[in-house]
């Protein structure tokens, strides 16, 4: 009789094991607001060649204060600042460009590299008329760097170069853009600005080790996302490549995933650069009169790798 | 008891002030500890002194589903028990205790070719093994331990970027594990039979074998210490109320009851479950019933949660709380399970206890019958499994009897305590003229072959001649040396036979009873016990060897010798107000009352009294110490009787008693 429950049981066992054994079922969890996990962020590879100088931004690592991606009409206003060590510069900076969707320029392969610009009247920041330069672009036409001018463009500038034509980016406030065109009524519209965005960056570790760690923090605002550009600087060259764009919440506190800052050859680059990006972002007007409006804070810290 | 109370005060001062949650919940739902023996074996969460009752080997094995928005099924426990002596071991593989979690890192990564993909992170806890050691120190008593080993596996997808010709991503899942030991201790105590105490440590013990933890650290199983206390209480026996209370945060409180069939017993159980860490108030049911016989038991349970099904599980509660049980949190599904126990009872099992044995009079080898329909020893006997048994109670006084004797068999309810009566049996040639101290060894048994328990106790067996000075025993000596005393008796009748041959049939008893008595006292003289007491009394054929005797002596004879020539006698007990008392007898002459005459005018010197078959027969009594001659011993008994019995009323009052020998 016991040997017969010995080998029933024994049976059961076997037939549970071979037959039943599934894994419970997963819990799903959603990231929500209260959410305070540090690393919330979205990663996206900004230079994908960093061996090649033509992909640097020279002292500009951020790639976003001359922003006009896509070559759609658009106007930027950016009020920016660059912390190295313990000093801080200053400058605003406001651009418009107004492309021919008609008259796009290709590359000997057929793509598309920007399109040519027109000047369809005066423009003016905050009632300051805004200087025509020309709108270069560079691209590799094959193994050949270009330089071209697609056309020109308006920009008011003031800073740590030009101080002579002021153009004052207050935070938290408006610009006003008006264009006069040549024929036709002015047209005219506010900008508003975000808050003045202040990053903090704790470095610690050393990268002999790959111990590098970054924790950055920022007075946090109500905006949804905050971009921050990690960019490295070539070593005894003023040459910046912007590697990572991270995009995060609005939050004041993002630790750098350590992966992102230890696989840096740092063979090659002596500084990090991290830049803090607030923006607005909304569009005016419709159709052919359709304007991409960016109006940013900027502030950009170079960190010496230690 | 107090030294337990105080290690309860203890323990919870020390523990009542941290947090935590239901430890011990366990998916077989909640049991008192007498029914938890026997339905499940290891449910160390709630038992964590690993309290059991299990007889040899047991095997269990817990199947179930768990209902998430899919059904998945699991092997949750495949355990093993084994008891040797007063330590119970016990073993249990758990591959179903296992919590997952699957959630986005929060972190994406867009690709060179502008995909984009979100990194996730899987995070498992799971239990792996566990094992307990218990001591059962008294029936009431039982300490041990449990110790239980953990895994947690945290897996996550990450992202290395990889600078060569161009820079890109690398996708890859990183994981980090950590093991660690849990052990804890506890003690339960059964004050009385039908209340139940626990008190066991939570996470008293922890200790990490393994850990591979970086960045993971803060989503280990938290496990903060505490204290477990546990009471049950039966009102009646086949209910039970339960509640085990975990310092101030979490309870669980419920009911089982079971009841016995003809081949088992089924039992029911429902439990509710408070958790400081969910909601609402009452987090969930756990509902279970179960069907055990000696060998098999099956036992189908779960766990129903109250909450809101809807509720979408937040990451940011889970990173704020974590989880501290693997199966029972605020993230578990419900879940049904089916267990099935296996007891492999090699060793005899002890289904019956001897709790007591009284012993209800000491043996007197002369009062023989005595002991046949009067117990010598009561004992009290629990029947300690859960089904009706039935016992053989035996005993053997040592120097006394030759073989062990055989009480009859009793039936007892399951967990039941009665009376048992053990008789014994004087042997024949047991002839020891001193009194002295023996034991008397007293087994029951429930099989052939088999003592379930036995227990010694000290006896005094008195020398042959003892008499506990019940005249209603005396008879036990007028039945001694019955071929000796007829032999005598009927030689005497045999040398006067002429003189009875020529006296007419209805008065040859009262002449034969003439005819003995004055041959005896022809050669007798009145002795009083040497002993002064009432202790002592002569064999009918002592007293004729030793020629004299006291009134009992004298009166154990007599009767004897009548009784051997069938002349009806009884014994005349005067019962004195204080010190001895007195003896004589009443024979029957076997005439009618209207026959008197034939031997007396006078009415006051007979009594009437029935025969056995229910006539008027004239009985006379005789004072057996009066050794002068028949008719004076007469005179001397009517005159006792007439005045003690029937003037002083002593047959009313019961100062006198007239006891048939036959």
């Amino acid at each position: 009789m016991k040997k017969l429950f010995i080998n029933i049981t024994l049976l059961i066992t076997l037939g549970i094991f071979f037959y039943g054994c599934d894994t419970p079922a997963p819990t799903e969890l959603v990231i929500d607001n209260n959410t305070t996990t540090e690393d919330q962020v979205d990663v996206e590879i900004i230079t994908k060649d960093t061996q090649d100088e033509f992909y640097s931004n020279g002292f500009d690592s951020t790639g976003v204060a001359r922003r006009l991606h896509n070559f759609g009409s658009v106007i930027v206003v950016t009020g920016a600042k660059i912390s190295h060590r313990k000093s801080t510069v200053r400058f605003s900076l406001a651009e418009a460009a107004f492309f021919n969707r008609k008259k796009p320029v290709m590359d000997r392969n057929g793509n598309v590299v920007g399109f040519h610009t027109v000047l369809p009247g005066v423009v003016k920041f905050n009632g300051r008329k805004a200087k025509v330069i020309p709108l270069k672009v560079r691209f590799k036409n094959g193994s050949v760097k270009v330089d071209t001018t697609l056309g020109p463009m308006y920009i008011v500038f003031s800073g740590r170069l030009n101080s002579v034509n002021p153009f004052g980016y207050n935070f938290r406030s408006n610009i006003i853009f008006k264009l006069i065109p040549a024929v036709g009524s002015a047209r005219s519209f506010l900008i508003p600005t975000p808050e003045e965005i202040t990053g903090k960056v704790t470095f610690t570790g050393h990268r002999a080790d790959k111990s590098l760690k970054a924790v950055l923090r920022w007075n946090k605002s109500r905006g949804q996302k905050i971009e921050i550009v990690l960019g490295a600087v070539v070593k005894g060259k003023n040459i910046s490549f912007p590697l990572y764009r991270l995009k995060t919440r609005d939050d004041g506190k993002l630790i750098v995933p350590s992966r992102l800052l230890n696989t840096i050859p740092f063979e090659r680059f002596d500084k990090i650069i991290f830049s803090f990006v607030r923006r607005l972002e909304f569009n005016n007007g419709s159709g052919s009169n359709r304007l991409k409006v960016l109006s940013q804070s900027i502030h950009t810290i170079i960190i010496d790798i230690p | 008891m107090k030294i337990l109370f105080s290690i309860i005060i203890f323990i919870t001062l020390v523990f009542s002030s941290v947090v935590f949650s239901q430890s011990s919940f366990g998916l077989g739902g909640i049991w008192s500890m007498n029914k938890t023996a026997n339905t499940l074996l290891n449910s160390i969460e709630s038992n964590p002194s690993n309290f059991s009752k299990l007889k040899d080997w047991g095997i269990e094995l817990s199947y179930g589903g768990e209902f998430a928005k899919t059904t998945t099924t699991n092997l949750y426990l495949l355990s093993l028990s084994k008891r040797i002596g007063h330590s119970n071991f016990s073993l249990r593989y758990t591959p179903g205790y296992q919590k997952d979690f699957v959630f986005s890192s929060g972190e994406s990564v867009t690709f060179n070719d502008s995909s984009t993909q979100t990194l996730n992170s899987k995070f498992s806890y799971k239990e792996i093994f566990g094992f307990g050691y218990s001591y059962q120190v008294t029936d009431k008593l039982s300490f041990g331990f449990t110790a239980r080993l953990f895994n947690q596996e945290f897996n996550n997808e990450v992202v290395d970027p990889v600078f060569s010709d161009s820079l890109f991503f690398n996708l890859k899942t990183e994981t980090e594990k950590a093991d660690f030991w849990k052990a804890d201790f506890g003690i339960n105590f059964s004050p009385v039979e039908n209340i139940s105490l626990s008190v066991a440590s939570i996470n008293l013990i922890d200790i990490n074998s393994k850990t591979d933890i970086a960045s993971n650290s803060a989503y280990e199983i938290r496990r903060p210490k505490g204290a477990l206390l546990g009471a049950s209480i039966s009102p009646i026996k086949q209910i039970s109320f339960n509640f085990l209370y975990e310092t101030t945060q979490s309870f669980m409180a419920g009911i089982d009851g079971k009841f016995d069939l003809p081949a088992g017993s089924i039992g029911f159980s429902a439990t509710l479950l408070h958790d400081k860490y969910q909601s609402p108030y009452i987090a969930g049911i756990l509902p279970a019933i179960s069907y055990q016989s000696d060998v098999f038991g099956i036992t189908l349970s779960g766990v129903k949660y109250f909450r809101n099904k809807n509720t979408t599980q937040s990451f940011s509660v889970f990173e704020k709380e974590g989880i501290r049980n693997i199966l029972n949190n605020r993230y578990s599904y419900d879940k049904a399970v089916l267990t099935i126990t296996f007891r492999l009872n090699t060793i005899a099992e002890e289904k019956a206890k001897i709790l007591n044995i009284k012993m209800v009079q000491e043996i007197f080898p002369a009062l023989e019958d005595n002991y046949l329909d009067k117990p010598f020893a009561l004992g009290k006997i629990v029947n300690k499994t859960d089904n009706k048994i039935r016992i053989k109670p035996s005993s053997k006084i040592v120097g006394f009897n030759s073989d062990i004797i055989y009480s009859p068999t009793v039936l007892i309810n399951a967990h039941d305590t009665v009376e048992v009566p053990f008789y014994t049996i004087v042997s024949d040639t047991y002839s020891n003229k001193q009194s002295k101290v023996s034991y008397a060894d007293f087994y029951i048994s429930t099989r052939n072959n088999e003592t379930d328990d036995k227990l010694q106790k000290p006896i005094l067996i008195n020398k042959i001649n003892a008499w506990d000075g019940k005249v209603i025993h005396l008879k036990e000596f007028i039945k001694k040396d019955q071929y000796y005393i007829m032999k005598y008796a009927k030689e005497v009748l045999s040398n006067n036979k002429s003189k009875l041959d020529t006296i007419v049939y209805s008065l040859s008893a009262f002449y034969k009873a003439k005819i003995l008595f004055n041959n005896l006292v022809k050669k007798f003289v009145y002795v009083a016990d040497p002993n002064a007491t009432s202790d002592f009394v002569q064999f009918p054929k002592q007293t004729i060897d030793l020629r004299g005797g006291d009134c009992d002596d004298l009166s154990v004879l007599y009767s004897a010798v009548l009784e051997s020539v069938g002349i009806q006698t009884a014994l005349i007990d005067y019962k004195p107000d204080k010190g001895l008392g007195h003896v004589n007898l009443l024979f029957n002459t076997e005439l009618s009352p209207q026959r008197a005459i034939w031997i007396t005018d006078n009415d006051s010197k007979y009594f009437i009294r029935k025969n056995k078959r229910g006539e008027d027969q004239v009985w006379i009594a005789i004072e057996t110490t009066s050794l002068t001659n028949f008719m004076k011993a007469w005179e001397l008994g009517t005159e006792k009787f007439n005045n003690d019995a029937i003037n002083k009323l002593g047959l009313a009052k019961g100062r006198v008693e007239i006891i048939d020998v036959q």
